[in-house]
């Protein structure tokens, strides 16, 4: 028995002997950490790869290190996305590695062709992490992202991650478009990233992130929405926790940094028509008055949390408006909202809910709540000048 | 070689809840949808059920393993007869998990390893455990495996809170209704019914009459954690990327992102779930074992160890791919074994014990 049990060992042990097929050791890797998708003109597809070259890093070279980039960007040309990553791995002399893909940068010519194509490979492919944002370039290609040369960090994919922070998606971004792709009461959205340097310095180092992508349930990009709307548009779908806001009045402007923001939607079948009451909800803080209201008087506080309300529900009802007429694409989660409080009558609504949803009258209330004047009662230097 | 009722209760924890978050979530999810953890709490349900009718079989012939009485219960013949069917059923499971866990590793980890290493290994634990104390030593080792499986699970679980979105669980059962929920249920209750096996281990437990509580016990636990499993999968993925994942319970955990440092903690959830799939292979591999010396009346079962491993090896060598196995489990599984092994025989036999009385069950 004690024989038997040996040879077993020996056995197995010579098993190990045969080598490791698995076996990489960290620099045989070539990290790949931001990925380009473009059409070109041809209507081929297109891949860059940021690939991480650690022998640049700044860290490891101590004292400030070189001025150089610790990535290159490498490019290729091809049908499948697949076949591009062999392209690109032909050019490198290490393996690429893609569990460390921070960013997917999608130029703006493919996404208004349509990303069918291109997504299955991110969710398929057992090296890649769904743990990934995801951009579209304003008016670019995505490869221009990838040669942006951040001074806050050498990899502009990582940079993006950190930077799209106004709609707080981070890289959760892909796993929320593909959720949205999947339900048929929402459409998806995605963050843009656009270059447009104002200065010397920002040349070639810093990109916005300030607009968001609309698409159709074909995944094809329709329209583009930026700036205040754009944050209007992530509050009614209710991703955004915070925001400043700047609304004009009579007496002069006030902007608040509002924070806790919510959103609850409430939908009524009236007759025929559908409609939907959104409700935004938020506290906040005074950062800036450039109106004689004195905002620690209750009174005055109330007429002005009243009024900012009132003007900021026709911000928003107007926004709404303009995307259900202008694209027609619910990426707000209305239907999802109808499916959610008349599950029954919703499925007949959500075969034709492209038709729909700009038939829907929506509504909205906004509930600000100023909480803090900030470190000062009135305004130090008074707007007349005198008492 | 006796255990406790309550190392009885660990094995059992342990390798419920193994199967459970790996191979049930995606498939009830797909007939389900967003109502699959509705079938979850179903399917923990129906397990208690049939493991209650596994208990009161059991303690009724607690001296004897099924093939003894089934012998006593049907005569001879047919006795060994139904024993052999269970014994094949036994074996091909065990097959079937051991090759669906080398491709899993193998997906995950290894790409380039052949699978027959992944099993192989796998299959020198096995039989190493069972030589070096068999019941006994799976019950010790499962009373390690286990606590840190459930503890994982539910680090797991607190982590992946600020992925979630609860809404996608709406709305609850409109878009699904009676018999989705129920047939999704089928799947995990089918896992569960892997209680079965307490049929061929009465013999080696030190208090077979105290068995009840810890052993349904043993069905709440895992049922518990699928169901939260379940919501939590629906609430990061969504119903649609949930269903088509093959192992969404593990995607979840590959998506935790915790304050950017605690990331790809999926490394750790596998490395202690192979030692649950251990306990639950190992199990097997004893049942097997001696299940086939008794049929044969062999004394010495740890020979047969030398038999019942390389069978069971090469038939988990036989699938050619992965979808092989997983219709196994859908067709063969779910549909045969599930209403015939675990609900048909066992109330036949609680039927016929009953009937034919006390001077069988104690003589």
């Amino acid at each position: 028995m004690k024989k038997i049990r040996y040879i077993v060992i020996l056995l197995i042990q010579s098993m190990m002997l045969t080598g490791c097929w698995d076996r990489n050791e960290i620099n045989d890797y070539a990290f790949w950490i931001g990925t380009a998708l473009d059409i070109t003109e041809g209507g081929k597809l297109q891949k860059s790869a940021q690939i991480a070259v650690p022998a640049d890093f700044k860290s490891i070279k101590g004292s400030g290190g070189n001025n150089q980039r610790a990535n290159i960007v490498l490019t290729a040309t091809g049908s499948s996305i697949v076949d591009l990553t062999q392209q690109i791995q032909d050019k490198l002399p290490r393996r690429v590695f893609l569990g460390h893909r921070r960013s997917i940068f999608i130029g703006e010519k493919l996404a208004r062709k349509g990303l069918v194509d291109v997504m299955d490979q991110f969710t398929r492919n057992t090296d890649t992490r769904l743990r990934t944002d995801i951009f579209v370039v304003n008016n670019g290609e995505g490869k221009d992202l990838l040669n942006i040369n951040s001074p806050f960090n050498q990899f502009s994919a990582i940079v993006a991650v950190d930077q799209d922070r106004f709609c707080r998606l981070g890289d959760t971004a892909l796993r929320d478009v593909l959720i949205d792709a999947a339900r048929d009461g929402i459409r998806p959205s995605m963050p843009m990233v656009e270059i447009s340097p104002k200065n010397k310095q920002e040349k070639e180092k810093i990109f916005d992130v300030r607009s968001v992508a609309i698409f159709n349930k074909e995944l094809e990009m329709v329209g583009e929405v930026s700036g205040r709307e754009s944050l209007d548009l992530f509050w009614v779908k209710g991703v955004l926790k915070n925001q400043f806001v700047t609304e004009k009045m009579e007496e002069g402007t006030i902007a608040l940094y509002e924070a806790n923001l919510k959103k609850t939607i409430r939908t009524k079948f009236d007759g025929n028509k559908l409609k939907a009451n959104v409700k935004l909800a938020g506290t906040g803080r005074v950062l800036e008055n450039n109106s004689d209201i004195d905002l620690s008087v209750t009174t005055e506080r109330i007429r002005v949390e009243k009024k900012l309300n009132e003007i900021k529900a026709k911000r928003v009802e107007e926004t709404i408006k303009k995307l259900q007429l202008q694209y027609g694409q619910d990426v707000f989660g209305i239907g999802e909202e109808f499916h959610r409080e008349h599950p029954y009558r919703w499925k007949e609504l959500r075969k034709n809910w492209d038709q729909l949803f700009p038939t829907v009258e929506v509504t909205v209330d906004v509930k600000l709540n100023i909480q803090s004047t900030g470190d000062i009662r009135k305004r130090i230097i008074r707007k007349g000048g005198t008492e | 070689m006796k255990i406790t009722t309550w190392q009885l209760f660990w094995i059992f924890t342990t390798l419920e809840i193994s199967m459970s978050i790996w191979l049930t979530i995606s498939p009830t999810i797909e007939i389900a949808q967003q109502d699959a953890w509705i079938s979850f709490a179903v399917a923990g349900f129906i397990g208690l059920v049939v493991t209650y009718i596994f208990v009161r079989v059991s303690q009724r012939h607690s001296s004897h393993t099924l093939v003894e009485f089934a012998q006593k219960l049907f005569g001879k013949w047919i006795g060994k007869i139904i024993s052999l069917m269970y014994i094949v059923v036994w074996y091909s499971v065990c097959a079937d998990i051991l090759r669906i866990f080398s491709l899993f590793i193998k997906q995950i980890l290894f790409h380039d390893t052949p699978v027959w290493i992944i099993s192989g290994l796998m299959m020198a634990a096995m039989v190493y455990i069972n030589f070096a104390g068999s019941v006994e030593a799976i019950a010790r080792f499962s009373e390690i495996a286990g606590p840190m499986l459930l503890i994982g699970i539910v680090i797991t679980f607190a982590l992946n809170i600020p992925n979630l979105h609860p809404s996608l669980l709406l709305p609850v059962y409109a878009d699904s209704g009676v018999m989705p929920i129920l047939k999704g249920s089928f799947v995990n209750a089918s896992f569960l019914g892997e209680s079965m096996m307490l049929m061929m281990l009465t013999p080696f437990i030190a208090k077979p009459e105290k068995l009840l509580k810890p052993l349904l016990l043993a069905i709440c636990i895992p049922s518990l954690l699928g169901i939260i499993a379940a919501m939590m999968v629906i609430s990061t993925f969504g119903s649609t990327i949930g269903s088509s994942m093959y192992f969404p319970y593990f995607g979840m955990v590959r998506f935790i992102n915790y304050l950017n440092f605690v990331q790809n903690m999926d490394v750790w959830i596998v490395f202690i779930w192979i030692f649950s799939v251990l306990v639950k292979l190992s199990i097997y591999l004893f049942i097997n074992s001696y299940g086939t010396a008794q049929l044969f009346g062999i004394k010495k079962w740890q020979r047969l160890i030398l038999w019942t491993a390389p069978v069971i090896f090469a038939f988990s060598l036989i699938p050619a791919n992965f979808f092989g196995i997983l219709d196994y489990a859908n067709f063969v599984w779910i549909k045969f074994i599930f209403p015939i092994f675990i609900i048909g025989f066992p109330v036949v036999f609680l039927l016929v014990s009953l009937i034919r009385g006390r001077s069988i069950a104690t003589s």
